[in-house]
């Protein structure tokens, strides 16, 4: 690019001195060349500007605000949790009871026998034929069903929203 | 209502939980972020990815936006970002390439229009046509300056340079955009004779 193109990108855009916009003018009203380069970065500055913008799809924004309405709001408690803080303490604590255990494995004598003498204990006796009878498996069904119910009403409410995304 | 409310005064609405006044800024910015994505993908269904992921990406981080510029110069650094992630992971040849679509387009939307309005659609369609054929950066930076109406330093913000830089390769791409143009209009003289 040469320093006259640079010139009148300048001129165009209002940027550089007064004395350098001064100076262009008057090459542009002297120099018929130089009035001729001018005459077609204008062109393109005009073209340029007049652009119009792109539309994205008319579903564009309902589509983000779908997942938008997904998300906790920005700044929140929720939002701020960061998930491999949840792991680093989750794997914290499965390590340290792993390693306990295995310390506690490894100190035990499973070759000696136990020198205390535990006393007898016997539970005391509960009949289930109480509690356990047709109404009460009934109910226990009817209850599983309407959970299952619930939770597969939920998963079909989200798919549509999952596929008008993609 | 919202309509008359300024970025600013919708993202503090935003922040208090109104997930609405997102819609409106969404509404607002969608047609730049689209066509800023579209400037680097080169395809509309990745470009309105693109733009999705930038309008989800910017409702997350929203808290962190500090207001020392404009919102649109923050979300447009996020578009710029996210685009350059998706050339990355797609691998895109980013050298300019000669789009036979953006031709066929070019005559699907000269078509239909009065002789002063083609004259003007068929400068447009060449204009843009020859943007499609920048490198990414360079058709980047001239959609920010036109009409995304930034200023270098705006600019120098969304790109993370220099405003002086940013002066330099706007000239530069404006000067690339010109050879483009030029060729165009050669290939279609030689068509014509």
């Amino acid at each position: 690019m040469n320093n006259l193109e640079q010139r009148i990108w300048d001129y165009l855009d209002g940027t550089g001195t007064d004395q350098e916009r001064e100076f262009t003018k008057q090459l542009i009203g002297s120099d018929s060349e130089f009035r001729a380069l001018y005459e077609e970065l204008r062109s393109i500055h005009l073209s340029v500007s007049s652009l119009d913008l792109d539309e994205p799809s008319m579903s564009f924004s309902r589509n983000v605000m779908d997942k938008i309405q997904l998300e906790p709001v920005p700044g929140s408690v929720k939002s701020l949790i960061d998930k491999r803080v949840i792991y680093g303490i989750t794997a914290f604590f499965l390590i340290t009871i792993t390693a306990l255990l295995g310390v506690l494995f490894y100190q035990t004598d499973w070759t000696q026998q136990s020198g205390l003498d535990m006393p007898e204990y016997k539970l005391p006796e509960f009949d289930t034929s109480n509690y356990v009878n047709s109404t009460t498996i009934n109910i226990f069904f009817f209850t599983d069903i309407i959970i299952v119910l619930y939770l597969f009403d939920g998963f079909l409410s989200k798919r549509p929203n999952s596929k008008a995304n993609h | 209502m919202q309509e008359n409310k300024s970025d600013i005064e919708l993202i503090s609405k935003v922040l208090e939980g109104d997930k609405q006044a997102y819609a409106q800024l969404i509404k607002r910015h969608q047609r730049f972020v689209f066509t800023l994505a579209l400037r680097f993908s080169k395809s509309r269904e990745d470009a309105e990815e693109i733009a999705q992921d930038c309008f989800i990406k910017a409702y997350r981080a929203l808290h962190t936006f500090k207001q020392t510029s404009k919102f649109s110069t923050w979300l447009y650094s996020i578009v710029y970002t996210t685009s350059m992630t998706f050339l990355r992971k797609k691998r895109l040849d980013t050298q300019s390439i000669d789009d036979e679509s953006s031709l066929l387009q070019l005559e699907s939307q000269v078509s239909d229009l009065s002789s002063n309005e083609v004259e003007h659609k068929s400068k447009m369609v060449f204009v843009n046509l020859a943007i499609s054929r920048l490198l990414p950066d360079d058709a980047a930076i001239i959609t920010l300056f036109y009409q995304g109406e930034q200023s270098l330093e705006e600019i120098g913000q969304t790109l993370g340079m220099e405003a002086n830089t940013v002066k330099v390769k706007l000239h530069r791409a404006r000067h690339r955009l010109k050879e483009k143009i030029e060729n165009i209009l050669h290939q279609e003289v030689r068509e014509l004779i």
